[in-house]
Protein backbone atom coordinates (compact mmCIF):
# COMPACT_ATOMS: atom_id res chain seq x y z
CA UNK A 1 0.00 0.00 0.00
CA UNK A 2 1.47 3.46 -0.90
CA UNK A 3 1.69 5.55 2.21
CA UNK A 4 -0.40 8.41 -0.09
CA UNK A 5 -3.02 5.64 -0.44
CA UNK A 6 -3.39 5.34 3.75
CA UNK A 7 -3.01 8.82 3.96
CA UNK A 8 -6.13 9.32 1.31
CA UNK A 9 -8.12 6.89 3.28
CA UNK A 10 -7.96 8.58 6.50
CA UNK A 11 -8.73 11.69 5.00
CA UNK A 12 -11.99 10.60 3.92
CA UNK A 13 -13.35 9.12 6.99
CA UNK A 14 -12.61 12.57 8.78
CA UNK A 15 -14.24 14.24 5.82
CA UNK A 16 -17.41 12.69 6.13
CA UNK A 17 -17.25 13.42 10.05
CA UNK A 18 -16.62 16.39 9.05
CA UNK A 19 -20.08 16.77 7.24
CA UNK A 20 -21.26 15.74 10.43
CA UNK A 21 -20.09 18.00 12.85
CA UNK A 22 -21.35 21.16 10.44
CA UNK A 23 -24.67 19.65 10.70
CA UNK A 24 -24.56 19.47 14.63
CA UNK A 25 -23.40 23.30 14.48
CA UNK A 26 -26.09 24.40 12.04
CA UNK A 27 -28.38 22.43 14.22
CA UNK A 28 -27.04 24.67 17.31
CA UNK A 29 -25.62 21.76 19.39
CA UNK A 30 -24.11 23.25 22.61
CA UNK A 31 -21.14 23.98 23.33
CA UNK A 32 -19.76 20.31 24.74
CA UNK A 33 -21.23 18.69 22.26
CA UNK A 34 -19.28 20.45 19.78
CA UNK A 35 -16.30 20.30 22.01
CA UNK A 36 -16.02 16.43 22.28
CA UNK A 37 -16.76 15.97 18.82
CA UNK A 38 -13.89 18.15 17.63
CA UNK A 39 -11.69 16.48 19.94
CA UNK A 40 -12.95 12.67 18.67
CA UNK A 41 -12.19 14.49 14.76
CA UNK A 42 -8.76 16.26 15.71
CA UNK A 43 -7.58 12.70 18.05
CA UNK A 44 -7.65 11.03 14.14
CA UNK A 45 -6.42 14.17 12.24
CA UNK A 46 -3.19 14.62 14.77
CA UNK A 47 -2.04 11.26 15.09
CA UNK A 48 -1.93 11.32 10.97
CA UNK A 49 -0.11 14.31 10.71
CA UNK A 50 2.05 13.35 13.67
CA UNK A 51 3.11 10.79 11.30
CA UNK A 52 3.15 12.73 8.19
CA UNK A 53 5.36 15.33 9.83
CA UNK A 54 8.38 13.25 10.22
CA UNK A 55 8.53 11.43 7.29
CA UNK A 56 6.95 12.57 4.51
CA UNK A 57 7.51 16.71 4.95
CA UNK A 58 10.88 15.61 6.16
CA UNK A 59 11.36 13.43 2.71
CA UNK A 60 10.14 16.37 0.67
CA UNK A 61 12.23 18.81 2.61
CA UNK A 62 15.27 16.93 1.57
CA UNK A 63 14.53 16.86 -2.38
CA UNK A 64 12.53 20.44 -2.53
CA UNK A 65 13.72 22.33 0.22
CA UNK A 66 12.55 22.99 3.49
CA UNK A 67 10.80 26.60 2.20
CA UNK A 68 8.94 24.95 -0.27
CA UNK A 69 5.83 26.79 -0.05
CA UNK A 70 3.06 24.03 -0.07
CA UNK A 71 5.63 21.85 2.75
CA UNK A 72 5.29 25.10 4.63
CA UNK A 73 1.68 25.66 4.51
CA UNK A 74 0.82 22.27 5.50
CA UNK A 75 3.13 22.43 8.55
CA UNK A 76 1.43 25.74 9.10
CA UNK A 77 -2.00 23.69 9.09
CA UNK A 78 -0.77 21.35 11.32
CA UNK A 79 -0.03 23.91 13.95
CA UNK A 80 -3.07 25.67 13.39
CA UNK A 81 -4.94 22.81 14.21
CA UNK A 82 -2.86 21.77 17.25
CA UNK A 83 -3.58 25.12 18.64
CA UNK A 84 -7.52 24.56 18.33
CA UNK A 85 -7.74 21.77 19.15
CA UNK A 86 -5.66 22.35 22.30
CA UNK A 87 -8.02 25.59 22.67
CA UNK A 88 -11.89 23.69 22.09
CA UNK A 89 -10.47 21.27 25.00
CA UNK A 90 -9.72 23.63 27.45
CA UNK A 91 -12.99 24.74 27.47
CA UNK A 92 -12.54 27.50 25.00
CA UNK A 93 -15.42 26.00 22.35
CA UNK A 94 -17.88 27.83 20.65
CA UNK A 95 -19.90 28.11 17.72
CA UNK A 96 -17.38 30.43 15.93
CA UNK A 97 -14.21 27.68 17.17
CA UNK A 98 -16.25 24.69 15.92
CA UNK A 99 -16.84 26.78 12.57
CA UNK A 100 -12.97 27.84 11.85
CA UNK A 101 -12.38 24.13 12.78
CA UNK A 102 -13.56 22.96 9.93
CA UNK A 103 -12.79 25.25 7.54
CA UNK A 104 -9.39 25.01 8.99
CA UNK A 105 -9.28 20.92 8.66
CA UNK A 106 -11.04 20.88 5.73
CA UNK A 107 -8.68 23.30 3.91
CA UNK A 108 -6.19 21.57 4.64
CA UNK A 109 -7.33 18.11 3.97
CA UNK A 110 -7.88 19.67 0.33
CA UNK A 111 -4.66 20.98 0.02
CA UNK A 112 -2.80 18.17 1.05
CA UNK A 113 -4.41 15.96 -2.00
CA UNK A 114 -4.17 18.89 -4.16
CA UNK A 115 -0.58 19.51 -3.09
CA UNK A 116 1.29 17.44 -1.00
CA UNK A 117 0.46 13.50 -1.82
CA UNK A 118 1.00 14.17 -6.15
CA UNK A 119 4.59 15.46 -4.31
CA UNK A 120 4.99 12.50 -2.35
CA UNK A 121 3.86 9.89 -5.27
CA UNK A 122 6.17 12.08 -7.33
CA UNK A 123 9.47 12.33 -5.41
CA UNK A 124 9.41 10.23 -2.57
CA UNK A 125 11.17 6.69 -2.92
CA UNK A 126 8.06 4.61 -2.01
CA UNK A 127 9.73 1.79 -0.53
CA UNK A 128 12.00 3.41 1.90
CA UNK A 129 9.01 5.71 2.42
CA UNK A 130 6.39 2.56 3.19
CA UNK A 131 9.10 1.00 5.52
CA UNK A 132 9.91 3.65 7.73
CA UNK A 133 6.19 4.91 8.05
CA UNK A 134 5.14 0.91 8.68
CA UNK A 135 7.51 1.09 11.57
CA UNK A 136 6.51 3.96 13.34
CA UNK A 137 2.38 3.43 12.91
CA UNK A 138 3.50 -0.14 14.56
CA UNK A 139 5.95 1.20 17.46
CA UNK A 140 2.52 3.51 17.84
CA UNK A 141 0.04 0.68 17.77
CA UNK A 142 2.73 -1.00 20.16
CA UNK A 143 2.15 2.09 22.70
CA UNK B 1 -4.68 -0.42 -3.56
CA UNK B 2 -6.58 -3.13 -2.35
CA UNK B 3 -10.11 -3.23 -0.96
CA UNK B 4 -9.14 -4.77 2.58
CA UNK B 5 -6.06 -2.21 2.77
CA UNK B 6 -8.46 0.67 2.64
CA UNK B 7 -11.02 -1.20 4.96
CA UNK B 8 -8.13 -1.49 7.53
CA UNK B 9 -6.88 2.05 7.11
CA UNK B 10 -10.59 3.60 7.71
CA UNK B 11 -11.01 0.58 10.98
CA UNK B 12 -7.43 2.59 12.63
CA UNK B 13 -8.95 5.64 12.72
CA UNK B 14 -12.57 4.06 13.96
CA UNK B 15 -10.16 2.54 16.60
CA UNK B 16 -8.60 5.28 17.89
CA UNK B 17 -11.71 7.38 17.89
CA UNK B 18 -13.41 4.44 20.08
CA UNK B 19 -10.76 5.32 22.68
CA UNK B 20 -11.82 9.06 22.43
CA UNK B 21 -15.40 7.96 22.93
CA UNK B 22 -14.28 5.66 25.84
CA UNK B 23 -12.43 8.34 27.40
CA UNK B 24 -14.93 10.25 27.38
CA UNK B 25 -17.36 8.07 29.20
CA UNK B 26 -15.41 7.36 31.57
CA UNK B 27 -14.56 11.44 32.18
CA UNK B 28 -18.50 11.83 32.67
CA UNK B 29 -19.05 13.54 29.25
CA UNK B 30 -22.54 14.75 28.86
CA UNK B 31 -25.53 12.20 27.61
CA UNK B 32 -25.66 14.73 24.75
CA UNK B 33 -21.57 14.46 23.91
CA UNK B 34 -21.57 10.65 23.87
CA UNK B 35 -24.15 10.56 21.63
CA UNK B 36 -22.88 13.29 18.92
CA UNK B 37 -19.65 11.49 19.12
CA UNK B 38 -20.64 8.04 18.60
CA UNK B 39 -23.07 9.54 15.76
CA UNK B 40 -19.61 11.29 14.62
CA UNK B 41 -18.23 7.53 14.08
CA UNK B 42 -21.23 6.19 12.71
CA UNK B 43 -21.15 8.77 10.00
CA UNK B 44 -18.54 7.66 8.89
CA UNK B 45 -18.59 3.59 9.70
CA UNK B 46 -22.12 2.85 7.99
CA UNK B 47 -20.61 4.59 4.47
CA UNK B 48 -17.96 1.69 5.53
CA UNK B 49 -20.05 -1.17 6.16
CA UNK B 50 -21.78 -0.55 3.32
CA UNK B 51 -18.79 -1.00 1.32
CA UNK B 52 -18.36 -4.36 3.16
CA UNK B 53 -21.39 -5.57 2.91
CA UNK B 54 -22.16 -4.16 -1.19
CA UNK B 55 -18.81 -5.81 -2.09
CA UNK B 56 -16.26 -7.36 -0.06
CA UNK B 57 -18.60 -9.60 1.70
CA UNK B 58 -21.06 -11.01 -1.06
CA UNK B 59 -17.80 -11.52 -2.81
CA UNK B 60 -16.30 -13.82 -0.17
CA UNK B 61 -19.79 -15.77 0.16
CA UNK B 62 -19.46 -16.55 -3.71
CA UNK B 63 -16.09 -18.03 -2.72
CA UNK B 64 -16.66 -19.45 0.53
CA UNK B 65 -20.02 -20.19 0.25
CA UNK B 66 -22.95 -18.30 3.18
CA UNK B 67 -22.68 -20.55 5.68
CA UNK B 68 -18.72 -20.33 5.91
CA UNK B 69 -18.63 -20.05 9.22
CA UNK B 70 -16.30 -16.58 10.22
CA UNK B 71 -18.63 -15.02 7.97
CA UNK B 72 -21.95 -15.95 9.68
CA UNK B 73 -19.83 -14.49 12.70
CA UNK B 74 -19.28 -11.20 10.92
CA UNK B 75 -22.68 -10.83 9.47
CA UNK B 76 -24.09 -11.67 13.51
CA UNK B 77 -21.39 -8.84 14.19
CA UNK B 78 -22.75 -6.52 12.21
CA UNK B 79 -26.03 -6.95 12.72
CA UNK B 80 -25.24 -6.74 16.77
CA UNK B 81 -23.07 -3.04 15.97
CA UNK B 82 -26.67 -1.91 14.39
CA UNK B 83 -28.75 -2.97 17.00
CA UNK B 84 -26.21 -1.27 19.61
CA UNK B 85 -26.70 1.56 17.47
CA UNK B 86 -30.36 2.06 17.29
CA UNK B 87 -29.70 1.75 21.19
CA UNK B 88 -27.55 4.45 21.95
CA UNK B 89 -29.99 6.36 19.99
CA UNK B 90 -32.87 5.51 21.68
CA UNK B 91 -30.98 5.70 24.85
CA UNK B 92 -30.26 9.33 24.12
CA UNK B 93 -26.31 8.26 24.78
CA UNK B 94 -26.60 6.28 28.26
CA UNK B 95 -22.99 5.62 29.67
CA UNK B 96 -23.85 1.74 29.86
CA UNK B 97 -24.86 1.45 26.49
CA UNK B 98 -22.16 3.95 24.69
CA UNK B 99 -20.03 1.18 26.54
CA UNK B 100 -21.25 -1.71 24.68
CA UNK B 101 -20.75 -0.19 21.57
CA UNK B 102 -17.57 0.38 22.29
CA UNK B 103 -17.17 -3.10 23.04
CA UNK B 104 -19.03 -4.62 20.16
CA UNK B 105 -17.48 -2.09 17.44
CA UNK B 106 -14.14 -2.45 19.17
CA UNK B 107 -14.44 -6.61 18.93
CA UNK B 108 -16.03 -6.30 15.24
CA UNK B 109 -12.90 -4.48 13.88
CA UNK B 110 -10.29 -6.72 15.18
CA UNK B 111 -12.42 -9.73 14.14
CA UNK B 112 -12.57 -8.26 10.50
CA UNK B 113 -8.55 -7.08 10.86
CA UNK B 114 -7.50 -10.49 12.28
CA UNK B 115 -9.67 -12.70 9.83
CA UNK B 116 -12.48 -11.47 7.48
CA UNK B 117 -9.68 -9.19 5.55
CA UNK B 118 -6.90 -12.27 5.71
CA UNK B 119 -9.32 -14.53 4.48
CA UNK B 120 -9.98 -12.11 1.59
CA UNK B 121 -6.49 -11.67 0.74
CA UNK B 122 -5.70 -15.25 0.54
CA UNK B 123 -8.81 -16.43 -1.23
CA UNK B 124 -9.33 -13.68 -3.82
CA UNK B 125 -7.51 -12.43 -6.80
CA UNK B 126 -5.63 -9.48 -5.97
CA UNK B 127 -6.23 -7.20 -8.96
CA UNK B 128 -10.15 -7.75 -8.13
CA UNK B 129 -9.16 -6.45 -4.61
CA UNK B 130 -7.45 -3.75 -6.37
CA UNK B 131 -10.52 -2.61 -8.62
CA UNK B 132 -12.86 -3.14 -5.76
CA UNK B 133 -11.12 0.26 -4.14
CA UNK B 134 -11.07 2.06 -6.86
CA UNK B 135 -12.49 5.74 -6.10
CA UNK B 136 -12.77 7.26 -9.28
CA UNK B 137 -14.81 4.61 -10.55
CA UNK B 138 -16.94 4.28 -7.80
CA UNK B 139 -17.75 8.08 -7.66
CA UNK B 140 -18.62 7.85 -11.02
CA UNK B 141 -20.92 5.19 -10.97
CA UNK B 142 -22.77 6.66 -7.54
CA UNK B 143 -23.15 10.16 -9.25
CA UNK B 144 -24.93 8.78 -12.39
CA UNK B 145 -27.26 7.33 -9.72
CA UNK B 146 -25.82 3.49 -10.42
CA UNK B 147 -23.97 2.48 -7.11
CA UNK B 148 -25.56 -0.85 -7.31
CA UNK B 149 -24.48 -1.74 -10.17
CA UNK B 150 -21.06 -0.86 -9.43
CA UNK B 151 -21.29 -3.04 -6.10
CA UNK B 152 -23.02 -5.63 -9.01
CA UNK B 153 -19.94 -5.94 -11.18
CA UNK B 154 -18.33 -8.09 -8.10
CA UNK B 155 -21.06 -10.02 -7.97
CA UNK B 156 -21.67 -11.46 -11.73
Amino acid sequence: MRITDRLRAQNDVVLQQLEHLERLINGGAAADVLAAVVETIAAAEEEHSVNEEPILISALGRVLGPGYPALREISEDHRHLRRLRSQMASGDCDVLQARVFVEVLRAHLQREARDLFPLVDRWVERAALSESFDERVDVGARD
Amino acid sequence: MKITDRLKVEHGVFLQQLKVLERLVGEGASREALLAVTETIVAAEQHHSRIEDRVLYPALVKVLGPQFPLLVEIRAQHDAVRQLTDDVRRGGGERALVRRYVEALRHHMESEIHSLFVLAEEYMDEDDLESMCSWDEEHVYAEAGRGQVWADRWLS
